[in-house]
């Protein structure tokens, strides 16, 4: 639409100019944040953080560099008296659901119980830069929080004395255009409930 | 060129029909998105929950983070009810600045009582939030300065709305030109093989990476690198916003990213050319 002449600036000069400026600041800080985790110097990525966190932080960077070519999955097992139980993987019957129906809720229930694995892996021995949104939680919190899952969705968990958690994690790759995957586990120790 | 139009803006809201109407969507969507949740909302926010409540924020910080407070996690209710009233109100199309604040503020305190249930579509929605609080409505304006003012803040902020989501593929494309399973042509097959992003007659199935595998890999590149200069050439945003709707409904349907894909599918409402938002409104009785 053509511009119209209008008579003259009914707010002050400057006005403007530092609301257009305002906005490009924020971006301008949203941009160094997103392009500092990989490209820029890291010292950005902290630094922009202080203005971001919490209040406008956002991760646009999903599926990038490389898709999630790691998968963690989080198990664990009960020891009631000498026997301890199969290794239960509580998200994939979430996960099956999901499967049947794009719109049933237990995405986010499994979406949390793989959380927990992922957090269990960072947490557990692992050496990483924090380039996430709070520090890595520690291994504790983290032991604590299976172990509340287990209490408050597992009924055999009445009747057993110790908890035992573990990731299995899979590896995707593709090798000669083949889909290659990898498995293993990081078993952690077993606590008490 | 720029004096007039910074000029213009001050005087004139052509895009008043599409704000509304995209205030509407993101309030719809976010509505949607917290009801969908409230059956397991004792799970995500309440006392049955299994998530991990540590955090380091502290002062003015620290209201983002309230629902991580015992104290006051057992009132998650209150926040889940308010939201949905707030976006339900917004809806209706009753909204003003303040109500935009206050649903921007409690989507935001919902999202770090538990981000384990969220994801890059969560972060749009609250940056939509935030940007639309500035989407002022200076018909309600009787003094001439304000009403300037409201003029201008809003047409500034609809252009940034259009920002926020270039901005998203953008960053997203250009990550990706630094890894090698994109460029590769290996990105898609690798995810869809992946259970949690996928469904069982893909997983089962896709072994090989094949020349269509390779060919929705690059497209979906192609796609992200395409739309934040492409959006803003009037003649090819309908063809940009066509793709991006197969893009959103593939990621829905094969990868299971359903509030992912419903939040930007509502997002695109913004670029909707006015009197059609106009006819849009109408016609679904809105206005």
């Amino acid at each position: 639409m053509p511009l119209q002449n209008h008579p003259k600036s009914r707010l002050p000069k400057w006005l403007p100019i530092v609301i257009i400026g305002m906005f490009v600041a924020h971006y301008f800080t949203v941009a160094l944040n997103h392009f500092s985790k990989e490209l820029l110097p890291k010292k950005y990525y902290y630094l922009t953080n202080q203005y971001l966190v919490p209040w406008f932080y956002q991760n646009l960077t999903a599926f990038a560099p490389e898709p999630p070519y790691r998968r963690h999955v989080f198990v664990y097992r009960l020891r009631s008296n000498t026997n301890w139980s199969e290794w239960k993987q509580p998200a994939q019957p979430h996960l099956e659901r999901q499967w049947n129906n794009r719109f049933s809720i237990s995405v986010k229930i499994h979406d949390q119980l793989e959380n927990l694995a992922e957090q269990l892996y960072d947490s557990g021995d692992r050496d990483k830069t924090n380039v996430g949104l709070l520090r890595f939680a520690k291994h504790s919190y983290v032991l604590d929080a299976a172990r509340r899952y287990a209490k408050n969705y597992d009924d055999e968990v009445l009747n057993a004395l110790e908890m035992q958690v573990a990731v299995y994690i899979a590896e995707y790759g593709v090798d000669n255009n083949q889909m290659a995957i990898r498995d293993t586990a990081y078993i952690f120790e077993s606590m008490p409930l | 060129m720029i004096r007039s139009l910074l000029l213009d803006w001050q005087y004139r809201l052509d895009v008043s029909a599409t704000s509304r109407l995209f205030i509407r969507s993101i309030n719809l969507v976010g509505f949607g998105l917290i009801l969908w949740m409230l059956p397991i909302s004792n799970m995500v926010w309440g006392d049955a929950h299994f998530s991990i409540l540590y955090h380091d924020f502290q002062g003015l910080d620290s209201i983002a983070v309230l629902l991580r407070f015992d104290g006051v996690r057992q009132f998650y209710l209150v926040f889940l009810m308010s939201y949905l009233g707030l976006t339900l109100l917004g809806l209706l199309g009753f909204s003003n600045a303040v109500s935009r604040f206050a649903t921007w503020l409690i989507i935001l305190i919902l999202y770090y009582g538990n981000y384990d249930v969220s994801n890059g579509g969560w972060h749009m929605l609250i940056q939509l939030h935030f940007l639309s609080i500035f989407l002022f409505k200076p018909d309600t304006i009787q003094n001439e300065t304000l009403k300037a003012l409201a003029n201008f803040t809003h047409n500034v902020a609809f252009r940034f709305i259009w920002i926020q989501i270039a901005f998203m593929y953008f960053t997203s494309g250009v990550h990706k030109l630094f890894g090698n399973y994109w460029l590769n042509g290996e990105a898609l097959l690798l995810v869809l093989n992946r259970p949690e992003f996928s469904l069982p007659f893909l997983f089962e199935n896709l072994a090989e990476n094949t020349f269509w595998l390779k060919l929705g890999t690059w497209c979906a590149l192609g796609y992200q690198l395409l739309f934040p200069f492409v959006i803003w050439i009037k003649r090819l945003r309908p063809w940009i916003l066509v793709m991006g709707l197969i893009f959103h409904l593939f990621i829905l349907i094969f990868m299971g990213i359903t509030d992912f894909a419903l939040i930007l599918i509502a997002a695109y409402t913004v670029f909707i050319e006015p009197k059609n938002a106009n006819r849009l409104l109408k016609y679904l009785r809105l206005e």
